[in-house]
């Protein structure tokens, strides 16, 4: 399936009139930016990795260490898999046997590997090679069929495990062993990595790492809930009230609901990012809250999910991207409030012909936890 | 051994001034202090990464999560450090590390002030630069401007971690008991009958739920011939448990390989090798001879392909900090230093890698963790 992405790869390379490309990838994986190497090679390297695909339509893999060679190659949709302890020298193999070490090419992403291997890797090349860091994230903004029943089924261990959040949180616990079980919950449904941050205050400022503090009775627990399944990062954001609600919480949650919901209408195919986020920031701004539409009371209204595809990139007011049938990203109206403290409430949404979906089967409320 | 880089490290981590006081930074910041003196710096920058930030932990005790950061120490004045997250973020950052002034490396200008500070026309020195992208020291060499050289200085960092400190050291015993716990409950859940994944997953689950800041794992789907990263296949479970586990305790490294039923030949000779190495381990003592000895102790069996011909290497703030051991090696054992060392073999379709975490004294080894102890 993913072979296509070597197609459109290749089209591009005609478009551009040049001779090929390599991809890279240090081993580094973020939930906010595409893996170059996995999008054109269906491998999660664990070291550093690079992908060359040939004018041609041929590719070759090349990953560290030689060890991971068997797992590489069983994964790769790639014509070879060079499995060493020398990217380098794997690299320069491979460009040679593609005849591609003189020719006119282009580099994903090597603008975010380190110094030392951009020296190395410029040391390779007779020409200077164009930069085509965003050419991953750009070719793999739609999710494929089998890309998005991956995104559903993160979903879904998402959902499932916000309801092992409600089941096992308690007072008494430390934020830590409390992330420490969802973490290991949802892993074990099949979540191979998880951007999962788990806190608790009774005036959150902002939702952090799990810490050693001890849940008490009247705490917001905020989680933003982000599991990854075959290589699909989604994220739901919930809050979480240990004991009875002040009405206030209440009163304001529904504050970010009401966002969500604009932000959902407003979410169509060639809308803006931009136009989106105003959507939702109306919301808050007629609530009198405008001038904590902005960092540090929040980051962004929502934003892409990395490792396949970073795009739509961030929901935020001057983002001129459009939307299109297909993309998949989190919206999430996650808001400072002076009178409650930071609070959280997203989905993981595909955009179809007729606007945004949630993924979720419940959408965000206040959850109050009865002690 | 590498693993699969977590997106963001989730586990609890702050600093912990009962286990490092700012004494011990203070210490540890006279490699700069002296730097700066000595050489007319005007100030230095020590930079890491979610992947590597063996530096940067070891002067500001900061790890980033995630994306980037880098510490800014002025020939006079406070220092900075600039973490590569939102300005939302830096409550929770401040968190976790003694500098007094952390701000968002998203917004530049808080470069361009500490720059701004440093007496003009002089030199900075830097530790980590080869690790920046270029598109960061783009950012680092236009702030700069020609008003400031930039001296590479990435040998201050070996000069003060020439040795291990006692601190180091305490934090790496720490960090062993943490992966003992996470190595009985892999056991545990194998013995149980869980599938080699499961298993594994059982033995992080412990090791996070006593405050682990990170852990890694590998497992070997075929009876110990190879490893690979956690999949969420829960299908296989061979013949022979062969599993890697490292957890991270307060920043610091500890790791152990599990094989508990591995065939007792193999198991043996695996032993026996270790044991040389061990041995072999004393101060002054060549590298490579150390690797031939613990090599001549496998006898006839092939050494297990995934650990590439290497029978350690320095751990602490990084998995690996270096100092390979191995045929190759060129250099000589130092006493004060913790080392992860590791013998196995691969025979008949089963494979079995033997591992303990030692630090080399002047009488011989102390043994912080042996793998297989608790068999």
């Amino acid at each position: 399936m993913k072979k296509e992405r070597i197609a459109a790869a290749v089209a591009w390379l005609e478009q551009e009139k040049l001779d090929g490309l390599i991809a890279f990838n240090d081993g580094q994986n973020s939930f906010l930016d595409s893996n170059a190497v996995y999008v054109f090679s269906g491998v999660r390297p664990i070291g550093r990795s690079a992908a060359v695909i040939g004018r041609d339509g041929s590719s070759t893999l090349i990953v560290e260490p030689a060890w991971d060679g068997e797992r590489a190659r069983a994964l790769s949709f790639n014509d070879r898999t060079i499995a060493c302890d020398d990217l380098v020298a794997g690299l320069s193999e491979a460009l040679a046997r593609h005849g591609l070490s003189e020719r006119a090419l282009a580099v994903v992403a090597l603008a975010k590997q380190s110094r030392a291997l951009d020296r190395a890797v410029r040391g390779l090349l007779a020409q200077e090679p164009r930069s085509a860091d965003t050419l991953a994230s750009h070719l793999a903004r739609i999710r494929n069929a089998e890309e998005l029943a991956c995104v559903k089924k993160a979903v879904w261990i998402a959902e499932r495990g916000y309801e092992r959040l409600m089941a096992v949180a308690r007072p008494g616990m430390r934020e830590f062993e409390l992330a420490a079980d969802i973490y290991a919950f949802m892993k074990d449904l099949g979540a191979e990595d998880n951007f999962l941050l788990m806190s608790a205050s009774q005036h959150n400022l902002a939702v952090r790492a799990a810490g050693r503090r001890v849940l008490q009775e009247g705490d917001i627990i905020l989680g933003e809930i982000t599991p990854c399944h075959q290589g699909q990062f989604v994220q739901i954001c919930r809050t979480t009230v240990l004991g009875p609600a002040a009405p206030v919480l209440a009163e304001k949650y529904a504050l970010l609901q009401a966002a969500m919901r604009r932000g959902m209408d407003a979410a169509v195919p060639g809308a803006t990012m931009g136009e989106v986020t105003e959507a939702m920031n109306d919301v808050f701004r007629a609530a009198g809250y405008g001038d904590y539409c902005r960092p540090p009371y929040m980051r962004v209204r929502g934003h892409g999910l990395g490792v396949t595809s970073d795009r739509p990139g961030d929901l935020v007011d001057d983002s001129q991207v459009k939307l299109e049938e297909g993309m998949v990203f989190v919206m999430h109206p996650n808001q400072y409030i002076p009178e409650t403290g930071y609070l959280m409430c997203g989905e993981t949404v595909v955009i179809s012909h007729n606007g945004a979906i949630s993924l979720s089967d419940a959408d965000a409320s206040l959850d109050v936890l009865s002690l | 051994m590498l693993t699969v880089h977590p997106s963001i490290v989730l586990g609890s981590y702050l600093w912990d001034e009962e286990r490092l006081p700012r004494d011990e930074f203070d210490i540890r910041m006279a490699t700069i202090r002296n730097a700066i003196a000595e050489r007319g710096w005007s100030g230095a920058i020590v930079y890491g990464d979610a992947r590597e930030h063996a530096a940067l932990a070891f002067f500001s005790n900061f790890i980033p999560r995630m994306r980037w950061a880098m510490a800014l120490f002025p020939a006079k004045g406070e220092p900075r450090l600039l973490a590569s997250m939102s300005s939302r973020d830096m409550p929770a950052m401040r968190t976790m590390t003694w500098l007094p002034d952390v701000k968002s490396g998203w917004e530049w200008r808080w470069f361009d002030e500490w720059i701004e500070t440093l007496p003009a026309d002089g030199t900075i020195g830097a530790i980590g630069l080869d690790l920046m992208t270029p598109l960061l020291f783009g950012s680092v060499s236009r702030s700069i401007k020609g008003r400031f050289k930039i001296e590479e200085a990435d040998e201050l960092l070996h000069a003060a971690r020439r040795v291990h400190r006692p601190r180091e050291l305490a934090l790496v015993q720490e960090a062993a008991c943490t992966t003992r716990t996470a190595e009985r409950a892999l056991v545990a859940a194998w013995r149980d009958g869980a599938d080699i994944e499961r298993a594994a997953l059982g033995g992080e689950r412990a090791a996070r739920a006593v405050a682990a800041q990170d852990v890694r794992t590998l497992v070997s789907r075929d009876g110990g011939l190879t490893l690979q990263p956690y999949a969420a296949r829960f299908e296989d479970r061979p013949k022979n448990l062969l599993a890697y586990v490292a957890v991270k305790h307060l920043g610091y490294w500890c790791e152990s390989f599990v094989a508990p039923d591995a065939p007792p030949k193999l198991r043996a000779a695996s032993d026996a090798a270790l044991d040389a190495l061990i041995a072999a381990m004393r101060p002054g003592a060549s590298a490579a001879r150390a690797a031939s000895q613990a090599q001549a102790a496998l006898g006839a069996y092939q050494p297990h392909p995934a650990l590439s011909g290497r029978f350690g290497r320095r751990i602490g703030l990084s998995l690996d900090e270096g100092e390979t051991i191995s045929a190759q090696s060129t250099g000589v054992i130092a006493p004060g230093i913790a080392y992860a060392l590791h013998a196995g073999a691969v025979e008949g379709g089963a494979g079995c890698i033997s591992s303990a975490i030692v630090v080399v004294r002047e009488r011989g080894c102390d043994i912080m963790h042996r793998s297989g102890a608790e068999d």
